[in-house]
C-alpha cells in the first residue's frame, strides 16, 4: 500500500495535468469539411488506367499479369489484337479490363508488376460510393481517372516498376558503364 | 408571491416547471459531462448536432433512445424490471422538492425537509438493486450488489458529515440552515466546515456512482453496470436517474455548505443556487475523468477506517462547538 503522501501527491499532480489538458485545443479534426494533407508516402486509394503522355494512347498491353498476381483475384483482362502503336510497344490492347474494388485489398501488386505502368493508384482518401455497382471499376471509369490523372500526375500512386527501378538503382548506385542489367 | 403560486394549484405551477427544469438541466448535464470529457482528452466532443458545439446533441439522443427496441429478457422478474427505471429517477426528482430554490421559494417547507431529502435520494439504490435482482444477469446482480454494498457504507460517513450543518444551525429545515448561513457559509467554519464537505464530497462520488468510486460500474469487469439488458427509454431513465441523482447531490451540498440561493442581490436567488450546482458538477467531472477507478475493498477500507472516524470527530468537535459558543 503506498503511502498517504504519495497518493495525496500524485493526485494533485494528476489533477494539475487534466486541468492543464481541458484548456488546451482539441486534435480533432473534422473530417469531411477539413482533410488532413495526405502524406507523401501514401499508396493506396482508387485505381486508374494511364495513357501516354506524348501520343495519347493508352498503355494497357492486355497481357493479363495483374489478373494473375491479383490476389484476391478481382482483375478480369481480355485481350485485343489492333493496329501498331505508334510508341513501338506491340499491337495488343486490353478489350474489358474490370477491377471489382468491393474486395481489394490495396497491396498494390498488380501496380508493381505492370510492365507498362499502365494501371496505377490515384490518391483518392475515401473512394467510396452509394451503391455496390459504383464499386465496380470498368475499363470507362478507370480510362476517365486516367484522363483526370493527366491533368494532375501529383496524385498518382508512384509504386510503378519505372519508379521501383529508379528507387534501387539509386539505392544500389548507377550500374557500371558497358554492362547491361 | 404572487397569486399564482399560492395553494394546491400553485403548488402544481410550481412542481411542473421545478421537474420540467431539473429534466431539461439533466439533459444537458450529459452534454455538459461529453464536452468536459472531450476537453480533458484532448478531443471536442459532440460538435456535429445544432451549430455552436453540437448544442442538440442531448435532444438527439433522447429521439436515439426513444427509437430503439424496448427488450425484455425472457427469464427477467417482468415487474420489477419494468419498475427498476422509474424507482431510480422518482426518489432523484422528488428530492428537489424540498429544496429551496430561491428566497421564500421551496415547494415543501417542511421541518424535517433535511432528511427527507437525504432520504429520498438515497432511495435511488431500490431501484438499482431492483433493477440488478430483475434482470437476471449475473452482471446486472454483481453491479447490484456491489452498489448496495458501497452505498450501504458510503451513506454513513455522508448522513454524519451532513449533520454538521444541521447542527451548527439548530434545524433539519433547508430554509433555515440556507437562513443561518448569511453571515458566513458553513464550509467556511474552521476546520468543521472542511472537513464535512470534503466527506460529504467523496461519499457523494459514491453515491453518484462517478469515478474513483463508481464500482458498479466497473466496465472492465461487469460490462457496464445494472443496467447491461436494459436498452431504449428504459436504459435512458437510468441515465437520467443517475444524473437527477448528481444533481440532486450538488444541490444538497450547494444549499447545506455553500449557502444555497444566497449571494448578491442584484442576481435572483436560483441563479446563485444553480451557479454554485455548476461549480460543484464541473468539480465532480473533473475529479471523474482524472482519477483511476478504486477496487472495492480498497473503496470500502478507505470508508470505514478513514471517512468514518474523521466524520464521527468532526460531528463531535461540531456538537462541543455548538455547546461552548
Amino acid at each position: 500500500m503506498p503511502s498517504l503522501a504519495a497518493v495525496v501527491v500524485g493526485t494533485v499532480r494528476t489533477m494539475g495535468m487534466t486541468l492543464r489538458a481541458a484548456f488546451r485545443r482539441g486534435n480533432t479534426i473534422p473530417y469531411p469539411r477539413k482533410k488532413r494533407p495526405i502524406p507523401g508516402q501514401w499508396r493506396a486509394g482508387s485505381f486508374a488506367l494511364t495513357f501516354d503522355g506524348s501520343t495519347g494512347e493508352e498503355n494497357c498491353i492486355g497481357c493479363r499479369l495483374c489478373e494473375y498476381i491479383c490476389p484476391s483475384e478481382i482483375i478480369a483482362v481480355t485481350l485485343r489484337k489492333g493496329e501498331a502503336r505508334k510508341n513501338g510497344i506491340g499491337a495488343t490492347y486490353c478489350d474489358k479490363f474490370v477491377l471489382d474494388y468491393q474486395a481489394c485489398m490495396q497491396c498494390e501488386l498488380c501496380i508493381q508488376v505492370c510492365p507498362t505502368d499502365a494501371i496505377v493508384m490515384t490518391r483518392a482518401l475515401a473512394p467510396t460510393a452509394t451503391t455496390r455497382d459504383g464499386l465496380l471499376l470498368t475499363k470507362e471509369r478507370l480510362m476517365a481517372n486516367g484522363q483526370a490523372l493527366l491533368a494532375t500526375p501529383q496524385l498518382g500512386s508512384t509504386a510503378t516498376p519505372t519508379k521501383i527501378r529508379e528507387w534501387t538503382d539509386a539505392a544500389r548506385g548507377a550500374p557500371p558503364a558497358g554492362e547491361t542489367p | 408571491m404572487s397569486a399564482l403560486l399560492t395553494g394546491w394549484t400553485g403548488a402544481l405551477v410550481l412542481s411542473l416547471a421545478t421537474l420540467g427544469v431539473a429534466m431539461t438541466i439533466v439533459a444537458y448535464m450529459t452534454w455538459i459531462e461529453r464536452k468536459v470529457a472531450a476537453r480533458i482528452q484532448n478531443r471536442i466532443g459532440p460538435y456535429e448536432v445544432g451549430f455552436p458545439h453540437g448544442w442538440l446533441q442531448p435532444l438527439a439522443d433522447i429521439a436515439k433512445l426513444i427509437v430503439k427496441e424496448d427488450i425484455t429478457p425472457r427469464d427477467a422478474d417482468r415487474i420489477l424490471y419494468n419498475l427498476g427505471p422509474v424507482l431510480v429517477v422518482v426518489p432523484a426528482l422528488i428530492g428537489f422538492a424540498f429544496l429551496p430554490l430561491s428566497h421564500g421559494l421551496a415547494i415543501v417547507d417542511h421541518p424535517y425537509s433535511f432528511l427527507f431529502f437525504v432520504a429520498f435520494a438515497s432511495l435511488t439504490l431500490i431501484g438499482v438493486f431492483a433493477a440488478g435482482w430483475s434482470s437476471n444477469n449475473k452482471y446486472a446482480l454483481l453491479s447490484a450488489l456491489r452498489m448496495v454494498a458501497m452505498a450501504a457504507s458510503y451513506e454513513v460517513p455522508m448522513i454524519l458529515s451532513l449533520l454538521v450543518p444541521a447542527l451548527l444551525c439548530g434545524s433539519f429545515q433547508l430554509t433555515a440552515i440556507v437562513e443561518a448561513q448569511r453571515g458566513l457559509w458553513f464550509v467556511a467554519y474552521p476546520v468543521i466546515g472542511q472537513l464535512s464537505f470534503g466527506v460529504f464530497v467523496i461519499c457523494a462520488l459514491a453515491e453518484g456512482n462517478k469515478s474513483p468510486l463508481d464500482i458498479l460500474e466497473a466496465e472492465s469487469e461487469l460490462v457496464s453496470a445494472y443496467n447491461v439488458e436494459y436498452s431504449g427509454i428504459k436504459f435512458a431513465l437510468f441515465y437520467a436517474g443517475e444524473y437527477a441523482h448528481t444533481l440532486a447531490l450538488c444541490g444538497l451540498a450547494a444549499t447545506v455548505f455553500l449557502g444555497g440561493y444566497l449571494g448578491p442581490s442584484f442576481l435572483p436567488g436560483f441563479f446563485w443556487l444553480g451557479a454554485k450546482c455548476g461549480v460543484l458538477f464541473l468539480m465532480i467531472l473533473w475529479i471523474r475523468w482524472s482519477l483511476m477507478r478504486l477496487r472495492i475493498d480498497q473503496a470500502i477500507r478507505i470508508n470505514w477506517i478513514i471517512l468514518f472516524p474523521i466524520a464521527l470527530a468532526n460531528i463531535l468537535a461540531a456538537a462541543y462547538f455548538v455547546v461552548r459558543r
